[in-house]
């Protein structure tokens, strides 16, 4: 039989550390990719399509767009912040690689996903232009300064 | 091609004409293009160009490939860039020329194609 007593300091001590070790809320609003960018699914598309391309198809003998440069491609839609990234072109590239473009204002950002899947950026506006290679995706800087909002 | 001279008969004001993928050219909703900087890079590091006056669209498009537009350039611009503009006849088109060196600068395919529109049929 319990003591009646004890019953609320359990209930007490219980409560307390259930509410210590409950997570972080784990319910989000879910929307549907189609609603929120409904670019990203016409670039996935165009990216597929790249890799149906022969040999030579630019007219000029490039090498087909290359199964790493279709990968790191597909990645990258999928880990960038698209509540930041504006709608993109996309096009393949000479020597077998696919490329990204924004332009806002004065400012282009293009992206290349050379044939083994490194990429490679280049910012430029006004006069001036800057080069290197991108490594993590997720990264807000290039995105806050495509928008104008960081140097 | 046996000398890489910059074609004394071609200038500034001259166009070059380039056949391009369609995918690299874009056009806004207030119809401003905006074209990508990998239209002017090659695989094999030849700049492909036609000079305007000698050729048409048509006979540009006719030698490339399904989707392709053709884009335009004044010659001005690729020699304030620091390249020649060589003649480089071919047996199907003799107004074909070479951009020379070339432009393996990121910067300088971007400013080319910051210059360039989309070629009007002619």
């Amino acid at each position: 039989m319990y003591a009646r007593h004890a019953r609320p300091a359990f209930d007490l001590d219980f409560k307390a550390k259930t509410q210590r070790r409950r997570p972080a809320p784990q319910w989000s609003e879910i929307r549907l990719l189609e609603e929120f960018s409904p670019w990203v699914l016409t670039c996935l598309r165009k990216i597929a399509s790249f890799s149906e391309l022969g040999e030579g198809w630019d007219s000029y003998g490039s090498a087909r767009v290359q199964a790493p440069a279709v990968m790191a491609a597909t990645r990258f839609i999928s880990e960038i912040p698209l509540d930041r990234v504006p709608e993109a072109s996309v096009s393949p590239v000479p020597g077998g690689g696919i490329g990204f473009h924004w332009r806002v204002a004065d400012r282009d950002l293009e992206i290349e996903f050379l044939p083994n899947g490194t990429a490679e950026y280049l910012k430029s506006g006004g006069e001036k232009s800057e080069e290197g290679t991108l490594s993590n995706f997720a990264d807000r800087n290039l995105w806050r300064w495509l928008a104008g909002e960081a140097t | 091609m046996a000398e890489s001279v910059d074609a004394p008969d071609i200038v500034g004001e001259d166009i070059l004409w380039r056949r391009v993928d369609s995918n690299m050219l874009d056009k806004s909703t207030d119809g401003v293009e905006s074209l990508q900087s990998w239209a002017y890079k090659d695989q094999h590091h030849e700049l492909s160009v036609y000079l305007a006056r000698e050729t048409t669209v048509a006979a540009v498009l006719a030698l490339g490939k399904p989707h392709q537009v053709v884009v335009a350039l004044r010659v001005q611009v690729v020699r304030d860039l620091g390249y020649k503009v060589v003649r480089d006849p071919e047996p199907d088109n003799k107004a074909h020329c070479l951009i020379y060196p070339y432009p393996l600068k990121k910067e300088h395919r971007r400013r080319m194609a910051d210059a360039s529109v989309q070629a009007q049929n002619t």
